[in-house]
This record gives C-alpha cells, sequence and structure tokens, in this order.
C-alpha cells in the first residue's frame, strides 16, 4: 500500500467539485482591488526612487557649495604683505591676563565701549586720506579733555573699572604729540567726577556744547526746539569750557557730540597711520629701492638696504629675493 | 493589463504585489477551489467553510507587501489556510490533530467514532460513489484527512505537506497511507455491494 491510490484520486477528483459560492468571490475579488486602488506598497515602506532623490539632493547640494566658494589664490603681493613684526592682535594676546579680562569685559554686553572702537576705526582712513593735517590739533585736543578727566577721577576707583584700552590709548596719543598735554583746572574736574565715565563717554557733557552752541547763536540754554546741530568738528572749535556748571546732567551712556567722534576717529587714524609705518617695506618696493640705489652708485646704501630687509624678511628673504640682489656684495 | 496565464504563482502574487489586480484575479480562479473544499472537508458547517475561506484570502491579501517568493506559492497560501483552520478548531474547543501511527495518540485514533455515513444502513442510500467518498474522507482522523486533503487538494509533495503541518515527512507518508487504505477498503465495499445482485 502506497500513500496515493489511482483509483481513489480519480473518483476523489470526480466527486469533488466544489466551489466557493459566486457571492464571495466577488467580496474577495472586490477586496483585492481595493487594497490595490490603494496604490502598490513595497515591502519596508519606502519607495525605491528614495535613495536616488537623496543621492541627487547631497549632490546639487555639494556642487552648489562649491560653485559659491570663492577661489582663494596667494599672489605674490599677498606674501610680501605678510607681516614678520608682531601684529596687534598678537600683542593684545601677549598683554597680562588681567588686563586682558579687563578687556573681554569691556565687550560684554551692555557695555558702553563694545562698539565704539569698531565705530571708530571704520571710518579712520577716509580720515586719514581727507584731512591729514587736522589730526595733530584734534589729538592734543583729545589729550588735553583726557588729561581733565583723568585728575578728575577719583584716587578711590577701583583699578578695574580705568580701562586698559583707554589708558593705552592715550598713551600712544601722548607719546605722538611732543608737546604734552595740559592739565585742566580743578574746576573742570568736579564735572567730569561726578561720573567716572569711560574714554568714549568721557567727552565734555552734551549739555555743555550746546550751551556753547546757543550762547554763540544768542538763544536761551535749555530749550531743545532753539538748539542748533552740533558742528562738524575742526581746528576752528574752540574747546569747552572747563567750568560748564551743567555737566552732571547728562547720562553716562549718552551718544558723544559729533565732533568728538571724529576727534576720535582722527586720533585711531594715526594710531594706524603709525603702525602702518611700522610695518616693512613692500617686497617689490624695497627691491626697486635697492636697485635704484645700485643704479645710482650708492652700494653702501643699497648693502645697508639689503641687510634690512633680511632682517625684517629674515628666512624669507632669500626666496623673496631676486638672484640679482640675493648675492649681492658691494664692493 | 491581464495576467498571463502562463505565469507561475509566485510571479502572478509578485504582480498582484506590484499593483496588478488581474495578476490576483488569475490566481484566485486557479486556487478558489482547492481552499474552498480544505475547509469545507475539515469542518462541517457550512457557515463556518464561507468565514474561513474568506479569511485565508483577506490575509494573503494584507499579507503581499511582505510576500517573497522564496517558497512555493501554493505551501504559503495552505499554510494560511491550515492556520486559520487550527485558529477555528482552538476557538471551537476540543479538536487536535493526531495521527494514527502516533503512539502517544493511539487511544484516541482507536476511539473514535465511524462516520454516521458508514453506518450499513447508510450505505444502501449513498450509492453515489463521489458521496461515499466524501463521506469516507471526513470520517478519517484529522491528520490523515489534512494530508490527504493538502496532497489532493493543494497538490502539495510529502516534504511541503511535513513542513506545513509539522510533522516528519515519515510521518505524513503514514499518515497518507492509513487514510488511502481506509479509502480503498470503503471503495472496495461499495464495489462489492454495488456487484451483488
Amino acid at each position: 500500500m502506497t500513500e496515493t491510490d489511482k483509483d481513489v484520486t480519480a473518483a476523489w477528483r470526480a466527486a469533488n467539485r466544489d466551489e466557493p459560492p459566486q457571492a464571495l468571490d466577488d467580496a474577495i475579488r472586490a477586496a483585492a482591488r481595493r487594497e490595490v486602488g490603494a496604490g502598490p506598497r513595497r515591502a519596508g515602506g519606502t519607495p525605491a526612487w528614495w535613495p536616488l532623490a537623496a543621492a541627487a539632493t547631497v549632490a546639487v547640494l555639494a556642487i552648489g557649495i562649491v560653485q559659491m566658494t570663492p577661489t582663494e589664490r596667494v599672489s605674490p603681493e599677498m606674501t610680501a604683505d605678510v607681516r614678520p613684526a608682531p601684529t596687534a592682535n598678537q600683542a593684545k594676546t601677549s598683554e597680562p591676563p588681567a588686563q586682558r579680562s579687563a578687556e573681554s569685559d569691556r565687550n560684554a554686553p551692555g557695555s558702553a565701549l563694545a562698539e565704539k572702537p569698531a565705530k571708530v576705526q571704520a571710518p579712520a582712513s577716509a580720515l586719514r586720506k581727507e584731512t591729514p593735517a587736522r589730526a595733530p590739533v584734534e589729538e592734543q585736543r583729545l589729550a588735553a579733555s583726557r588729561g581733565r578727566t583723568d585728575t578728575a577721577r577719583p584716587a578711590s576707583a577701583e583699578p578695574g573699572i580705568t580701562k586698559p584700552a583707554e589708558r593705552e590709548l592715550r598713551q600712544k596719543a601722548e607719546r605722538a604729540n611732543a608737546t604734552p598735554a595740559a592739565a585742566a583746572p580743578g574746576s573742570a574736574d568736579a564735572s567730569s567726577a561726578t561720573h567716572s565715565v569711560p574714554f568714549p563717554a568721557a567727552s565734555p557733557p552734551r549739555d555743555k556744547l550746546d550751551a556753547q552752541a546757543q550762547a554763540a547763536a544768542g538763544a536761551p540754554p535749555g530749550t531743545p526746539e532753539s538748539r542748533p546741530a552740533p558742528a562738524l568738528a575742526g581746528p576752528s572749535q574752540p574747546a569747552p569750557p572747563p567750568s560748564a556748571p551743567s555737566a552732571g546732567a547728562l547720562a553716562p551712556n549718552a551718544p558723544a557730540p559729533v565732533e568728538r567722534r571724529m576727534a576720535m576717529a582722527k586720533t585711531a587714524a594715526g594710531e594706524i597711520k603709525r603702525e602702518t609705518d611700522a610695518q616693512p617695506r613692500p617686497v617689490d618696493e624695497w627691491i626697486k629701492l635697492m636697485r635704484r640705489l645700485i643704479a645710482e652708485g650708492k652700494p653702501a646704501e643699497a648693502a645697508k638696504e639689503l641687510a634690512a630687509f633680511r632682517a625684517a624678511y629674515k628666512e624669507r628673504a632669500d626666496a623673496l629675493l631676486p638672484s640679482d640682489l640675493r648675492e649681492f656684495k658691494p664692493q | 493589463m491581464p495576467a498571463p496565464a502562463a505565469s507561475s504563482d509566485e510571479d502572478l502574487m509578485l504582480a498582484y504585489a506590484a499593483g496588478d489586480a488581474a495578476a490576483f484575479d488569475a490566481l484566485y480562479a486557479r486556487h478558489k477551489g482547492g481552499v474552498y473544499r480544505y475547509f469545507l472537508r475539515q469542518c462541517r458547517h457550512a457557515g463556518a467553510v464561507d468565514e474561513l475561506f474568506q479569511d485565508v484570502w483577506m490575509n494573503l491579501i494584507r499579507a503581499r507587501a511582505t510576500y517573497t517568493a522564496s517558497a512555493k506559492f501554493t505551501t504559503y497560501l495552505y499554510r494560511l489556510a491550515h492556520n486559520r483552520l487550527i485558529d477555528y478548531y482552538r476557538a471551537n474547543g476540543h479538536v487536535t490533530l493526531v495521527s494514527a501511527d502516533d503512539e502517544s495518540y493511539e487511544d484516541i485514533v482507536v476511539s473514535l467514532p465511524a462516520s454516521s455515513a458508514l453506518q450499513p444502513d447508510m450505505r444502501a442510500e449513498n450509492r453515489q460513489l463521489g458521496e461515499r467518498l466524501k463521506a469516507a474522507v471526513a470520517a478519517l482522523p484529522a491528520a490523515q484527512r489534512e494530508a490527504f486533503l493538502l496532497q489532493h487538494e493543494g497538490g502539495l509533495s510529502l516534504a511541503e505537506i511535513a513542513e506545513l503541518t509539522g510533522a516528519g515527512v515519515e510521518t505524513v507518508k503514514s499518515r497518507l497511507r492509513y487514510a488511502m487504505s481506509k479509502l480503498k477498503t470503503d471503495l472496495s465495499d461499495l464495489h462489492e455491494s454495488s456487484s451483488q445482485p
């Protein structure tokens, strides 16, 4: 006996012809169509085009970023401009930690000085070109007013409140001016001493200037409508009288007059100019100078310049020099 | 697009999973009779047969997204049917699929009552071969009946039946041998009785 039998199988097939009811067929077929009508679904739930779309998006973004990025070329001029001497930032990093922390405090939000240097330095180059001769006069005036402020500052003032950058700037300005600024009379000190306002706000109070302007125009002080617009700073502008009585009325955060800002900008411009002067001469200019000296028959001076060049550019000097100057030796 | 008649069951199922409703129609036309008879011969309640049949096809429709042609489609379909039948038995209680060759269930198999269709007084009424055969199949122990139906309705091989039912191939072979022996005996009895004057 096997597990299959032809007679049984044939008899079973002949006898067994039962089919599901037509209604059941229709219901199942309709359900199948309904399910497909909702849209074909793939195993995993993610459409097949997703990886392709993701790859294309990444490629487009990458190409876009590459095309938008400006190409940086290192030209000989740029390499020549590199200063071998320590820059202002490097000098700042070499400051003592206490001074640095004071400076960072000043840059903290809410500080009156936080944005002042940037504002002053921005127009500095333009001012330097336009009115180079006026800068020393303004610096003298500025130094004078600073001197007053310093003398007015009480001795009990905290050292942390005294701004190091202000002191540094003042010292530079004083070094630049051969004549030391005269200290103001003590009567002005009382007005300034009421606020130990930092450098940009240490200018004479606005009321004081307004009073001058009003006095010049013949109008009574204290009427805002009749106040003339503050004139731009110039050499003819007189220094504010030190004995102005209403100096303490101005808030410490009040904006400085325009002429004061101009003066500060010019001071900063002078600082920048001095820093620029301290930089080594550009390479091509220096090379031209040395060649000119050789051509003019001044080998000693040319050798001096060459030595200065080597001192300025140190190990890069040979690479920057042309071959004739590199091997130049005065007879 | 109508599904080609020569397509395999697996291709039709994959086509349906991809959204081809005609593929399902072709697949359903091929297998609806076998599945329906599989249920019809194993549960005698007509309402339950329709319900089980519909459940199996609905399960297939829902599972189309996860279907992979890793096995024969018929095996997949009848596994759904087998599982649904087991659930039905469990829900209605007290039915255990045992085999006559299982020693542990020998007592149960021996104590199974014979079908009422096999009683002598009923034989005279059921002269038709088909009806007798159906009655003989219905009288088989459940495990033998299922193996017989899977072989004759689903066209599954011994290995496929063994895999589907979770039994060994030899066990399935034994079940089928027992089933055939009983059915053949019933058929020969019918032949003998019909040949007598």
